[in-house]
């Protein structure tokens, strides 16, 4: 009989096969070491010489395919009898994974826009002098100003600084301009604590001084930061104000994030939200530090990290972020 | 500061509506806290002492509406009588100004309603026609004015009181004094706390007939000092600590005493008595065009500038190059050039101000502290830790004292009144822990909590802080081993744990945490004493700073051994009190150079077991670096692995 017509007898025997045997009884029938094609192996003792050459790559054609052949069907059985038993529904087997805390988060979501800003992050002490805390950024002793910055005493002159402002006068003093830095940090207030007040909260500052730094320079900064921050249809406003370390001194709303600028309760219908406090530094801040405000000029602003997450996310009470709940941590 | 629009409607053509009203003086940098009515309360700012009056606020309003304001004409008719009242200031420091006016005759009663309704709508409760009329000026010229009954007063000394003397104030309290605060007295004893409050004694009422009348300039220091150190603040006090004008002085003066005439009758005596250094002069600043367009970025024509400096009723002079400017009476924030550019700026209003984005580009250095944050706070996450944000205050007098960072005392805080309630935490652990009892006290399922944050010491010459990684850890110290384990290796960072006497942990369980043979911090059980958990924990503590020094996020590439490995498991016997490090060595001691990793696997004391001793299990990788290992070399490598433990240990396979 013809090496042709065995195969071809073969291979119909195996299509078959093949749609009720399972493969791995398959593969003992055809590719064993007893199998079919081993048989036809045999044969090719009987084939003359000079055509084993072609008849030995047909056979080896045929086997390679049953071998395919056997593994996908293999395959395809296996699938259906996982599904079967699994069932797919379950929950699957998931690490668990932690949270950062939003306050921290929000630090350093402000602390990325200013740096793509070119601001190099700058830190100082908890425990500073109150040299650097008032006199060196022209808030005198008695004086109405510091009203607004009562302060924890460790034991005069040492205290816990009331705003991150005493980095801005160690960087004066320790960088040459043009100087670009922000300063984030803990901060610290005698105050009770209510849903808007809490004696340790969070600020970042910033800070630009060199030569030819102007307040529309302060606005532009500003205008970046929020367009970044809340999206490119933000805008913002500047209404005076006074701070004894910057002239002319500013705060800062930007159009209401919540609504739209429509008018909302976060908002208290007036489409603006107030977020933080600017102006250009004092002439006798700079002076104080060293750097010659006639040749120099430069401005600052500093705004509440706890402030900015409470109106990020819609948080009412500022207490919510030293309880630390799980049920708290878990949302963010 | 409570403005009725109508009132104000007297000075000035106010807007049409209180909200246009606010709306102009927000924009123009005073706040308005609420509307009621017609009536605004302004938050005044620390530096517009002259803001805090009816004809102050006319006076900002005629500005920013270039409208002119009306100011009130005084005709006061004064009689013939001698004043009868002798006036010395034995502190003139204290004291540049004061003046008295003697009115004799008044007959004291209730105020006509205009009045009572006036004060009324600026939040001042009515007392009676005289002390009504001096209210009303206060808050029509920003001066503060005192009537005293007359009839006790016959000469007035303004001087420091003396230890020990006490003056009953008219709200009913008596006060305690001292050489630091400045009163008003008689001959003999206090009147009035200077500038802050009358007293008692002196009080108008229904009975007075001969009033004086004071208006003065104190020191802003001494009234501040003395309504803080007193506790005690009035309309008075509010407005001397921000400064009073020289010159109102004698205006509100004859102002008051005529509407009195008007409303009490009386006759006010010949001129009044004043004793005061000369008025200070005004400072003169050089203001340069050019440097308002420098600091603003917005150039603001010459006569634009001249014109909004002649509105806030500054005297303008100089050139054009350098105009001089004196600054009008009551507007003592007016200075030095820069105080200038603000008024410019404030009138022509910020929003005139372009944005510019032109000022240079620059790339932002990274902080390494930033960047080994980042790494610990992702690395701790991904492993199911919660960052945590907690006080750095601790409770006075705590028994939960963690002295590992320092032994020295806590450091008090000392509020503006100087009470101590809190002192500033030496550990980040007892926080840490707290917040684990208080989610297991809400039945939430506990995590691993952690948090950078600052801890705080003195060091007998001086505070310090030191920022510190704290991790509080539900479970025993190896769980927290395990997280400090996995975050040093993503930090590069190697380090060891080498038990440690540490008395506020769990006996037995402290350890410090060391690299290259620094003490970096360390870790253990909680004492329940510390914690409240009913929860088993674990606390660590690791110098920040040190993480940063010794981390190394970017370590180069080594190629790494293509060889296929072959693992192989041990199950020993030996020794109870043998601890890991030493079968890890005495494993090491034995193996060929092919031995590539060993990994802890369990450990057993039980049944099977004989006691005193236990069966640990590990496994190795062995992998030769040019060639695959033959399963007989592998053999061979665990023999003399055994061969080792037992030589050095007694071990025995198991
Ligand atoms: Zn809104």
């Amino acid at each position: 009989m013809d090496l042709d017509a065995k195969i071809a007898e073969l291979k119909a025997a195996f299509e078959k096969d093949a749609a009720t045997v399972p493969a791995e009884q398959l593969k003992s029938r055809y590719l064993g070491r007893e199998g079919r094609v081993r048989d036809l192996f045999v044969l090719l003792k009987s084939v003359p010489p000079e055509q084993k050459g072609a008849a030995g790559q047909k056979l080896n054609g045929i086997k390679a395919e049953f071998e395919r052949r056997v593994e996908e069907l293999g395959r395809t059985k296996a699938v259906a009898a996982a599904a079967g038993a699994l069932d797919l529904t379950l929950p699957g087997r998931a690490p668990e994974f932690g949270r950062r805390h939003p306050i921290y988060s929000t630090w350093d979501a402000i602390g990325r826009v200013f740096m793509k800003l070119g601001f190099d992050v700058v830190y100082g002490p908890e425990i500073e002098t109150e040299a650097n805390n008032f006199e060196a950024l022209n808030i005198p002793l008695d004086h109405p100003a510091r009203d607004g910055f009562d302060t924890f005493y460790v034991e005069p002159p040492y205290l816990v600084r009331s705003h991150t402002s005493p980095v801005q006068i160690r960087t004066l003093r320790s960088r040459k301009p043009p100087i670009r830095v922000i300063a984030p940090g803990k901060v610290f207030r005698p105050d009770k604590p209510d849903a808007g007040h809490s004696p340790m909260f969070h600020q970042v500052e910033g800070l630009l001084v060199g030569p030819g730094i102007t307040f529309a320079h302060l606005k532009g900064v500003l205008d970046l930061f929020a367009k970044s921050m809340w999206g490119p249809a933000t805008s913002i406003r500047f209404r005076p104000s006074y701070f004894p370390f910057t002239e002319p001194s500013a705060e800062v709303d930007v159009s209401c994030f919540i609504c739209g600028a429509k008018g909302c309760p976060v908002c208290k219908g007036s489409g603006w939200v107030e977020i933080l406090g600017s102006g250009m530094v004092h002439p006798r801040v700079l002076e104080n530090c060293g750097i010659d405000p006639e040749a120099n000029t430069g401005f600052a602003f500093g705004m509440g990290v706890e402030r900015i997450a409470m109106l990020k996310y819609g948080i009412p009470d500022i207490r919510r972020f030293t309880e630390n709940h799980f049920a708290f941590l878990k949302q963010f | 500061m409570k403005v009725p629009l109508s009132w104000l409607r007297e000075y000035v053509d106010a807007p049409a509506s209180a909200a246009e009203l606010a709306k102009l003086l927000v924009m123009a940098g005073t706040g308005v806290e609420s509307i009621e009515g017609d009536v605004l309360d302004l938050e005044i700012t620390a530096n517009r002492a002259d803001l805090l009056s009816m004809l102050g606020v006319a006076r900002e309003v005629g500005v920013l509406l270039g409208k002119r304001v009306r100011i009130p004409a005084v005709t006061l008719a004064e009689g013939t009588d001698a004043l009868g009242v002798e006036v010395e200031v034995a502190e003139p420091g204290l004291c540049p100004r004061y003046t008295a006016r003697v009115i004799r005759g008044v007959k004291v009663g209730s105020s006509p309603a205009w009045l009572v309704q006036r004060l009324e709508s600026a939040g001042v409760r009515p007392v009676n026609n005289v002390v009504d009329v001096t209210n009303y000026v206060l808050l029509e010229c920003g001066q503060p004015l005192h009537a005293f009954d007359a009839n006790l007063l016959r000469k007035i000394v303004v001087r420091r009181a003396a230890a020990g003397e006490k003056l009953t104030a008219i709200d009913g309290k008596t006060y305690l004094l001292d050489r630091d605060r400045l009163v008003i007295a008689d001959a003999g004893r206090p009147v009035a706390i200077a500038g802050v409050m009358g007293g008692k004694e002196s009080e108008i009422g229904p009975a007075t007939t001969e009033v004086v009348l004071e208006s003065a300039q104190f020191d802003p220091v001494s009234v501040r000092r003395t309504s803080r150190r007193l506790g005690l603040s009035s309309e008075s006090s509010y407005r001397f600590e921000r400064g009073v004008d020289y010159e109102t002085v004698d205006w509100a003066s004859r102002r008051a005493a005529q509407i009195i005439l008007q409303l009490a009758g009386g006759r006010a005596a010949k001129g009044s008595v004043e004793a005061s250094v000369p008025a200070p002069p005004r400072p003169v600043a050089r203001v340069r065009p050019a440097r308002v367009g420098q600091v603003l970025g917005m150039q603001v024509p010459t006569p634009r500038i001249r014109e909004i400096l002649a509105g806030l009723g500054c005297s303008v002079g100089g050139t054009d190059a350098a105009l001089e400017v004196t600054a009008p009476a009551g507007r003592r924030d007016l200075r030095i050039e820069v105080d200038y550019i603000e008024e410019v700026a404030r009138v022509e209003g910020y929003d005139r101000i372009p944005c510019d984005t032109q000022f240079g580009l620059r790339v932002a250095v990274d902080d390494p502290r930033d960047l080994v944050c980042e790494a610990v706070r992702a690395t701790l996450t991904g492993m199911g830790a919660y960052e945590v944000l907690t006080w750095s205050f601790a409770e006075v007098g705590t028994p939960n004292r963690v002295p590992f960072w320092s032994p020295g005392p806590l450091l008090p805080l000392r509020d503006p009144q100087g009470n101590v309630d809190r002192t500033l935490r030496e550990s980040l652990a007892p926080r840490l822990l707290e917040v684990l009892q208080t989610n297991e006290s809400y039945r939430e399922e506990l995590h691993p909590v952690f948090e950078v944050a600052q801890v705080y010491f003195t060091d007998g010459k001086g505070f310090g802080e030191r920022a510190v990684l704290g991790l509080a850890v539900p479970g025993d110290v190896l769980d927290a081993k395990g997280l400090l384990e996995t975050l040093f290796r993503r930090l590069s960072l190697p380090f060891e744990v080498v038990p440690a006497a540490l008395p506020f942990l769990r006996a037995g369980t402290g350890a410090e945490i060391r690299s290259g043979g620094m003490v970096l911090g360390y870790l253990g059980s909680a004492t329940p004493g510390l914690t409240g958990l009913k929860a088993a924990a674990a606390v660590a503590e690791v110098d920040f700073g040190e993480i940063v020094r010794g981390a190394r996020l970017g370590t180069p590439y080594r190629d790494f051994n293509r060889q296929p490995p072959v693992e192989r498991d041990l199950n020993v016997v030996l020794a109870e009190g043998t601890p890991w490090r030493e079968i890890e060595a005495a494993l090491r001691a034995g193996a060929p150079a092919a031995l590539e990793s060993v990994r802890f696997l369990s450990e057993y004391r039980g049944k099977g077991v004989e006691p005193g001793k236990k069966a640990v299990a590990f496994s190795m990788v062995f992998r030769a670096p040019d060639r695959t290992l033959t399963g007989e070399e592998a053999e061979g490598a665990v023999k003399a692995i055994l061969n080792s433990l037992q030589a050095k240990l007694g071990a025995a396979l198991r």
